[in-house]
């Protein structure tokens, strides 16, 4: 899991880098840079945390099954 | 209606305010929150929060108790013992402050429900952790919409974290100058530049701040609708929760930081020290609701306080000792370590200077600890001791106090270098200052030390 974080902050970094612009004078208006920077990484957002979750889900149904597998055998071995 | 006053901190938000009438906290609802109020008890998000202890919890009482005509709703919350501020918080409570935060916003979105501020101010520290304190910062949430709190979250929490974690501790008390957070721009100025390839402080600070001076008067909320979704959401809470859990501070080389490890005391003397706090605390009559432990170090004495079932803030000018104090005692319920400069305590701060109250507005304590303190600020900073005790007589009733006299070792140390201006600093003139305030009701001579420990009670005015 630390891998796959690794490699999809590595990724968020390269969109980061890509988009970065350069700094202008103007008056503040506090939010719209934020809200702009939130739409410009939507998609990476989303798209990083389904992965996430997909990978998390897939990991922790894979050592269900193991565990499952080796109740079963040692059940078959009491037997 | 007399008895009523609103409280300068929250007259911001239309959703109500907090006030007091007849010395209890109340917090007035307003028509326009009246929806939000129900759907969060409704949606079970209410029950959620503050069964996981991450919200305060509160009662309705009568709107009779309102205190303007618009309330739609009175509540009562559960009192909180000492309010601090962000500034006041080591490294590891504002790192917990955050987290907690984001925490409440991911539950909030299960409920349907998302923040609408995210305040450092909104959280509190409660029974030894961090609690949401404003029942009113809740809004259904608009899955069209990008995070309404992100800059604000940014500002208050990830900018502080950083300089703290990657500049200078001690950038925390920049909090104190920019009420509505650090900005981000000047965050990312001060941070140190390999910061900007860190992926989370990359995109969070450095291009956010790049995106609000780009942006400044793009007025884009309006265009914005319609292009975030709730992954996008769920993704920018995760992001910001691994970059704040990512950031680290270790607590050590700082003046204080092992100060207990380099005393002059013997265990013997250390132990009979114990026994004369605890035996002093214990005269204290009637038994104090809370103790302030003036330069408390890591806590050693303030536990002493705990022990005894007294509610007790461990101040502390080295934020590492804070530190020590707070990762050390996390189940200690009763302690609240804060960092705070006595030669410069926290003032009082934001609009008409009434949104923060200062240290002295926030007392008087019942009783207070000032142990091996006193020639700090007689000697270390040139405090007469008259003003001493006229400051300690303003901040408690009850005093603990411990007069060390020039021939220890710890002031010997604090004379080495410096011309001795001090013919004052005596035991006889300690005495005489602090009788114009105090009553000494109890002395004794410190076993195994030239020390002399005292329990003084102020004087009525």
């Amino acid at each position: 899991m630390k891998k796959l974080n690794r490699a999809l902050n590595i990724a968020l970094a390269c969109g980061c880098l890509l988009t970065i612009c350069q700094s202008a004078n103007a008056y503040i208006d506090a939010g719209s840079g934020s809200y702009l920077l939130q739409i410009l990484f939507a998609g990476l957002l989303g798209g990083l945390y389904f992965a996430k979750t997909a990978f998390g889900n897939l990991k922790a149904a894979v050592v269900r099954r193991a565990s499952m597998h080796k109740s079963d055998d040692s059940a078959s071995h009491v037997r | 209606m007399s008895a009523d006053l609103q409280l300068g901190a929250s007259f911001r938000d239309p959703s109500g305010f907090v006030f007091r009438k007849n010395g209890v906290l109340l917090r007035q609802v307003n028509r326009p929150y009246l929806e939000s109020l129900k759907r969060l008890t409704d949606s079970g998000l209410y029950g959620e929060l503050t069964e996981a202890g991450l919200l305060i919890p509160h009662t309705e009482v009568g709107i009779e108790n309102a205190f303007s005509d618009e309330a739609v709703a009175v509540l009562k919350p559960e009192r909180i013992s000492t309010i601090s501020y962000p500034y006041e918080w080591c490294f590891s409570q504002l790192k917990d402050a955050a987290l907690t935060t984001l925490r409440i916003q991911s539950i909030a979105m299960k409920h349907g429900m998302s923040l609408k501020d995210a305040s450092a101010y909104n959280i509190q520290f409660h029974h030894g952790g961090p609690v949401f304190i404003d029942t009113l910062s809740f809004e259904p949430y608009d899955e069209s919409s990008p995070w309404k709190p992100y800059r604000q979250f940014c500002q208050h929490f990830l900018a502080p974290l950083v300089l703290m974690s990657f500049v200078d501790i001690r950038l925390s008390r920049l909090a104190a100058s920019y009420i509505d957070g650090i900005p981000l721009d000047l965050a990312s100025s001060l941070s140190s530049s390999h910061t900007r390839f860190k992926p989370g402080i990359g995109m969070h600070l450095h291009l956010h701040a790049r995106m609000q001076a780009k942006n400044a008067d793009a007025g884009t909320k309006k265009e914005t609708r319609g292009g975030f979704g709730k992954n996008a959401l769920l993704g920018l809470i995760d992001s910001l929760q691994s970059t704040i859990e990512g950031l680290k501070w270790k607590p050590e080389g700082t003046e204080w930081a092992d100060y207990y490890s380099d005393t002059n005391y013997s265990d013997a003397a250390m132990i009979a020290k114990h026994k004369l706090v605890a035996e002093y605390l214990g005269a204290v009559s009637p038994a104090p609701n809370i103790v302030w432990d003036l330069g408390a170090n890591n806590g050693e004495f303030s536990a002493v306080s705990t022990s005894m079932g007294f509610q007790t803030v461990a101040w502390d000018i080295d934020p590492a000792a804070v530190e020590k104090n707070y990762l050390q005692r996390r189940a200690d319920k009763l302690m609240l370590p804060l960092v705070q400069d006595l030669t410069n305590p926290s003032p009082s701060i934001g609009w008409a200077l009434r949104e923060r109250d200062s240290l002295i507005e926030r007392g008087p304590a019942n009783a207070m600890l000032v142990l091996a303190l006193i020639h700090h600020l007689a000697i270390g900073n040139n405090v007469p001791l008259l003003e001493i005790a006229s400051f300690l007589a303003r901040a408690g009733e009850w005093l603990v106090i411990e007069f060390v006299p020039k021939d220890d070792s710890q002031v010997q140390r604090l004379l080495a270098s410096r011309e001795d201006v001090f013919p004052d600093y005596t035991q006889e003139q300690f005495e005489a200052s602090f009788q114009g305030r105090f009553t000494v009701i109890k002395k004794d001579s410190v076993p195994g030390t030239v020390r002399t420990l005292y329990l003084m009670k102020r004087r009525a005015s």
